[in-house]
């Protein structure tokens, strides 16, 4: 074996503690280096006076207040895996 | 040089590589010896007695009727749940909240806390839905379904909640919203697109009060397991209902679904227009967790009532609400 393919050459030891510690590393690069991306809330400060929107909401206006439809959806398809149910 | 010297011998750029490397790891251990550590350990629980010193009796009477009120409430803290694995569902990071009692004991609770959303749209027509009251640091906190305080492209207007509502009558009356929240995710949605179609208002208290100590605070949980019992409610007053009584549906197992980008959840429920954003509850021993709301149906599972999956986004908003 020449000097130059020697020097270039690890030993076995060295090449377990090499691919260990690679392996550590992307272990934890995975789980850790992925934080999720924050979830952005919207706020809407109400600028009616409470008592005044108290005030709007009469009997018969409750009482006549159309329901908010439930929208109809068709973009659907089942989740392929059932989750299990967890015990009491 | 012996020849058994040369075999543990490292040429010099392997050992510069490895000191290097080593060097890498013990940074890498120093930086996140702390998250290591909670994660490994979290995995290995320990039980620890402790034996209680005091005498029973003293004890009893340390707790007047005034210490009793003035306690605070230790399940504010979030307790984490067990996980399991399911699908595209991801509930290694669920979590969930015991209720808030309401301070007169009303036997009704945990359904005291359910009720019915009034607002405006921006054309100043009426419209209803349903929601709930939850367990806050507020305590001012209604979970509903985002199309009822955010529709095509506006904030909804004169939101009030009024819990316990039958036939016209309102024990404790109505609150006001001062403030409406929904995620992003909902108010950029693509059409169609309700998997995160979540929404809270915060009220402002009236005449009686701060909401969930009139009527209590639902418990809550999220990124939980989706194939238990759900019992749904709300307000429906599309035919045949007529939005006067609550109705349920209750104790169908939930399945689950992929719609838009993300996760939904249907039951066996024929609850119509007006239940939106009524809660679902699951149950745990005598706890009831809200942890969906009547939100959208379709032609594809007739007689069927979907929610989005209460995941981290639910929980996000869930918190902003309780601080704001």
């Amino acid at each position: 074996m020449s000097r130059q393919q020697r020097l270039i050459q690890l030993p076995l030891v060295g090449t377990i503690l090499l691919c260990l510690l690679g392996g550590i590393y992307l272990v934890a690069w995975k789980r850790f280096s992925k934080p999720d991306a924050p979830v952005k809330i919207r706020k809407h400060s109400v600028k009616t006076r409470s008592e005044d929107t108290l005030k709007y909401w009469t009997a018969d206006k409750m009482r006549n207040a159309k329901p908010a439809n439930l929208p109809n959806v068709t973009d659907l398809k089942r989740e392929k895996q059932q989750p299990r149910r967890p015990p009491v | 040089m012996p020849r058994q010297q040369r075999r543990i011998q490292l040429p010099p750029v392997s050992t510069m590589f490895l000191w290097v490397l080593g060097g890498v790891y013990l940074v890498y251990l120093m930086a996140l010896g702390n998250v290591l550590y909670t994660w490994v350990s979290a995995r290995t629980e320990t039980i620890i007695e402790h034996p209680v010193n005091t005498n029973p009796d003293v004890v009893v009477k340390h707790w007047t009727v005034a210490s009793m009120r003035a306690a605070t409430d230790a399940d504010q803290q979030i307790g984490n749940a067990p996980a399991f694995p399911q699908g595209s569902i991801d509930t290694s990071k669920a979590a969930q909240q015991q209720g808030q009692p309401p301070r007169n004991g009303d036997p009704s609770y945990p359904l005291s806390t359910v009720g019915k959303v009034f607002f405006s749209n921006n054309a100043g027509q009426d419209f209803v839905c349903s929601g709930t009251a939850v367990a806050s640091l507020n305590q001012s906190v209604v979970d509903t379904a985002g199309h009822c305080v955010y529709w095509n492209g506006g904030w909804v207007q004169n939101v009030i909640f009024c819990p316990l509502y039958e036939n016209g009558n309102t024990p404790y009356g109505c609150w006001a919203a001062r403030d409406l929240e929904a995620p992003s995710d909902w108010i950029d949605a693509k059409p169609n697109d309700y998997h995160h179609d979540f929404g809270m208002a915060i009220v402002a208290p009236n005449n009686q009060g701060l909401l969930t100590d009139l009527v209590g605070g639902a418990g809550w949980a999220y990124n939980q397991a989706v194939n238990q019992p759900f019992y749904a409610y709300g307000y429906p007053a599309g035919h045949p209902f007529d939005g006067q009584t609550r109705q349920s549906c209750e104790g169908s197992l939930g399945t689950s679904w992929q719609h838009g980008s993300g996760t939904v959840v249907s039951i066996p429920c024929n609850m119509t227009g007006g239940s939106s954003g009524g809660p679902w509850f699951i149950k745990s021993g005598d706890n009831w967790y809200l942890n969906g709301h009547n939100d959208f149906i379709s032609s594809l599972q007739p007689g069927h009532m979907f929610s989005p999956y209460y995941d981290d986004t639910w929980y996000a908003l869930y918190d902003k609400a309780q601080h704001t």
